[in-house]
């Protein structure tokens, strides 16, 4: 017999409530906060010197995102910024899919392997995502580099194009790809593929029939946590695509740097926010319509 | 007996991906730990076996005031992150409660959210109230992206726990301080351990967040080997690049082997 569980899904069953209180001054002041604060600063004034803003509301960072004003004040479109914003959006969503191309075999792969084989291949995956960003993104450039070692077997030299960039993207986020498709489909059941195919399914009518819909939870948590870090990616855009193209993220690091203007980098960092919580919000409504 | 006449080599595409997702992942990894030995002034082209580069690196004072830098945040950030992980785990226990998800939601939102976003956010909100970019403002903003990391293995493990030990602990009499102290806690040591090594390493490894946070006397190791990377390929960043491969590789199996272990001798004894 099952134990009640009213009981159970009180808090302060494993001590007092109140030691929760640090974490939510922390999540209240220091991430609620700083995205309130953004939102607003991006409604303000540039600063006269240097950063900062002048508390005055307005709304000339939006404007100068989406319009541009000629010298007889007449406003148009500015595609500079949307097309920055359009090319992150690309550039993330193909990584996603090469990704996904690539990350789905893998998972499946290795959760139809025996469980000591499993362990040690997921160790495989898990360890390039601890080795620090920059020494992985070094790694490609030793790789793609003028005189680097693909370079000597006589390819052409990827260093500072879009195309490292991507490489290098990719090769950072297939281990997020990977690990949460695994984790739905470890729970896979086997008799089922294996019913299958004696029942004379091809194939590839398993793949896409059987296992790719049992593994959907997985997918999609999968592509929520490769997309959004790709679209705000800085350190592989900067050392791999030497900032030759511009990307959002390093276009929000030079509002808050170089070109110093707080309001229009907050207001990019709004959008990119927004861009975040629609990914989050479309992923997770898959998940209800999955459930239901 | 049936005879098994079905496996892996089944699926179309399976076997050969995962073999080259896997060629994909190490290629680059071990090219850097293959060059981090090589003899030759030029980084890329190799001409013999020699560890001359990783002498060179001990004299490079920059290098060794950064790691210094990144040490001072990383071992407080480790301590700091977990015990207010532990708090949040212990305190909301399994509450679904609105305002209870809301909060999580928002200590774990560093988790989802692209970290220039919390970055810049961090800096505006930093010189809004007018908190210096210093060593604790550079803290602060690290413990706050590793609480919802440290979060992760503490939670899991309180889950695995029988509910009546902390029940039954209750209805005899013990305060909700007590359990916390003679129950949760020891349990939670294992976890406590994980919490503050994914901790460690995220707040060694973070680039952005202190690249926007960090003041002029805090130049962290990875802003310090990001201006280095700026400049191209050198010998000396291949030994950088290869030690930072190196020592969270062996710090992880260590950790794994150690909880390995841990559960197999543990098992052994529950029998």
């Amino acid at each position: 017999m099952k134990p009640e569980t009213h009981i159970q899904s009180e808090p302060g069953i494993y001590g007092p409530r109140s030691v929760s209180i640090p974490a939510y001054v922390a999540g209240i002041f220091l991430v609620g906060c700083p995205l309130i604060v953004i939102t607003i600063f991006s409604f303000l004034q540039r600063g006269d010197f240097g950063s900062g803003v002048i508390h005055k509301f307005t709304l000339d960072a939006y404007r100068t995102v989406f319009f541009e004003t000629d010298l007889m004040g007449v406003q148009s479109f500015n595609f500079t910024y949307l097309t920055i914003i359009f090319r992150s959006v690309l550039l993330a969503f193909t990584v996603t899919i090469i990704c996904l191309i690539v990350g789905i075999p893998t998972a499946i792969w290795i959760a139809l392997q025996k469980k000591s084989t499993q362990r040690i291949l997921i160790v495989l995956v898990t360890i390039p995502f601890w080795v620090n960003v920059l020494a992985r993104t070094y790694a490609w450039m030793l790789l793609l580099a003028d005189g680097g070692l693909f370079n000597q077997l006589g390819a052409p030299v990827l260093l500072y194009t879009s195309w490292a960039t991507f490489i290098g993207l990719t090769y950072a986020f297939l281990p997020f790809m990977v690990l949460p498709i695994y984790a739905s489909a470890e729970k896979l059941d086997k008799n089922i593929l294996e019913a299958a195919f004696d029942l004379g399914a091809s194939g590839w009518r398993v793949l896409l029939r059987i296992v790719i819909p049992m593994i959907k939870f997985g997918i999609f948590a999968g592509v929520a946590i490769v997309f959004i870090p790709a679209l705000g990616a800085y350190v592989q855009p900067a050392l791999l695509g030497g900032n030759k193209t511009m990307l959002i993220g390093s276009l929000i690091n030079d509002q808050f740097g170089e070109s110093r203007n707080w309001p229009v980098g907050s207001a990019l960092a709004v959008l990119l926010l927004a861009m975040t919580g629609l990914i989050l919000i479309s992923t997770r409504k898959r998940k209800l319509e999955i459930a239901s | 007996m049936r005879q098994k006449t079905w496996s892996v080599a089944h699926l179309p595409m399976i076997r050969p991906m995962g073999i080259a997702s896997l060629i994909f992942l190490y290629l680059p990894l071990l090219t850097v730990l293959v060059f981090s030995f090589n003899k030759s002034e030029d980084a890329t082209v190799w001409s013999g076996f020699s560890t001359r580069w990783y002498s060179t690196i001990l004299e490079n004072s920059d290098l060794i005031r950064a790691a210094k830098v990144s040490l001072s945040i990383a071992i407080p950030c480790a301590v700091i992150a977990s015990l207010v992980a532990t708090g949040l785990a212990i305190g909301i226990g399994r509450a679904t409660g609105k305002l209870q998800n809301a909060l999580r939601a928002l200590v774990n939102a560093p988790l989802v959210l692209p970290e220039i976003v919390t970055a810049v956010g961090t800096l505006a909100f930093f010189s809004l109230v007018g908190i210096p970019l210093h060593y604790s403002s550079l803290l602060l903003a690290h413990v706050v992206m590793c609480i919802p990391f440290a979060f992760l293995p503490i939670r899991s493990r309180l889950r695995d726990f029988d509910e009546n030990i902390f029940e039954a602990a209750r209805d005899l009499g013990a305060s909700s301080v007590r359990v916390m102290t003679k129950i949760s806690i020891p349990l939670l040591i294992p976890a406590l351990l994980s919490s503050g090594l994914l901790s460690f390493i995220i707040s060694m490894d973070d680039f952005l967040t202190s690249l926007f946070v960090s003041g002029p006397e805090t130049t962290t190791l990875p802003i310090y080997i990001f201006g280095l990377l700026k400049l191209g390929a050198t010998p000396e960043v291949n030994v950088i690049a290869a030690l930072l491969l190196i020592i969270p590789t062996l710090g992880l199996l260590a950790g794994i082997t150690w909880t390995t272990t841990r559960r197999r001798s543990n098992e052994a004894n529950n029998k």
